[in-house]
């Protein structure tokens, strides 16, 4: 039976296989889609938490506790889409100073 | 709570293929050379994580994702790797390959131990009185409403802080790629 030990180990290998990306990749448009695996990888582990675990605080009243959860991964969804768009632009503004999206050639800000 | 669907055969069978389409799309996403079939194999795990919040009856956080993710976010990378035209002569790997490697190994390992390891203050195992259980089924079953709800009255700061990092991030994108003029 499927339960949150499976959700959170399917998060971890995502997390995984997306970190592996971020240190390997050199084109930086590479680089940003294997954080967006990074961040999927956060919120499949936030809602499968939320849908299985007991809140602190479970009365009958205030049952919408449940989807704390679910909110928390709308805002990481949010932020995500914010650090895509903020990050393409500086990858074109990058390329349009120096012709090249390598990350290892990126030394601008080093000085 | 009641398991209902969760404990059938076909929800376990229907689990081990998205995992398996998500993980596969993942791989083929920072291993393939050409971006544009990279970015594809992206789109497949966006809409396999989707698939796999619908089964965590999060519906309402299923749409977002294919709206925001396998709509904008994928559209917004594909334009960007065709303005780019680095990206023709394909996405090399650096020397760290096997070093990467390990440590995401490393990291994989000592999350699956420590999430396999911890005993779960699990919702199917709580004593849950008779209505709180109902009312947790009734809530998962209409979550849009309540989710509307919750953004609006308990977390209205942290929407209004979103709408606030949206604004900035928009000017922020057009100020760092307008130019010189």
């Amino acid at each position: 039976m499927i339960g949150l030990d499976h959700f959170i180990v399917l998060s971890a290998v995502l997390f995984s296989i997306g970190l592996y990306g971020v240190l390997t990749r050199r084109n930086a448009i590479a680089v940003l889609m294997s954080i967006e695996l990074l961040f999927n990888a956060v919120n499949v582990a936030v809602v499968a938490m939320a849908r299985y675990t007991t809140p602190v605080s479970l009365a009958a009243d205030r049952l919408e506790s449940l989807l704390t959860g679910q909110i928390f991964a709308l805002f990481i969804v949010t932020v995500a889409a914010a650090e895509v768009a903020v990050g393409l632009a500086i990858v074109i503004m990058m390329y349009r100073n120096t012709g090249s999206v390598d990350v290892g050639e990126a030394s601008a800000m080093r000085r | 709570m009641t398991e209902g669907i969760a404990g059938s055969p076909v929800f376990t069978a229907v689990w081990w293929a998205l995992a398996v389409l998500t993980v596969g799309c993942a791989v083929l996403v920072v291993r393939l050379q050409d971006l544009v079939k990279a970015a594809m194999a992206l789109i497949g795990t966006f809409l396999g994580i989707a698939a796999l919040f619908v089964m965590l009856n999060a519906e309402f956080l299923a749409i977002v994702q294919v709206l925001v993710y396998a709509g904008a976010v994928s559209i917004l990378l594909i334009f960007g790797i065709m303005m780019i035209r680095d990206t023709q002569r394909g996405s090399p790997s650096n020397g760290l390959a096997i070093p990467a490697a390990m440590l995401s190994a490393a990291l994989l390992g000592i999350i699956a131990f420590v999430a396999l390891d911890t005993r779960w203050d699990l919702l199917g195992d709580a004593v849950l009185s008779a209505g709180v259980s109902e009312g947790a089924e009734e809530v998962y079953s209409d979550s849009p409403p309540a989710i509307g709800g919750l953004l609006l009255r308990e977390f209205i700061l942290p929407l209004e802080a979103a709408a606030l990092l949206l604004t900035a991030t928009l000017v922020g994108a057009i100020a760092l790629v307008r130019g010189d003029q």
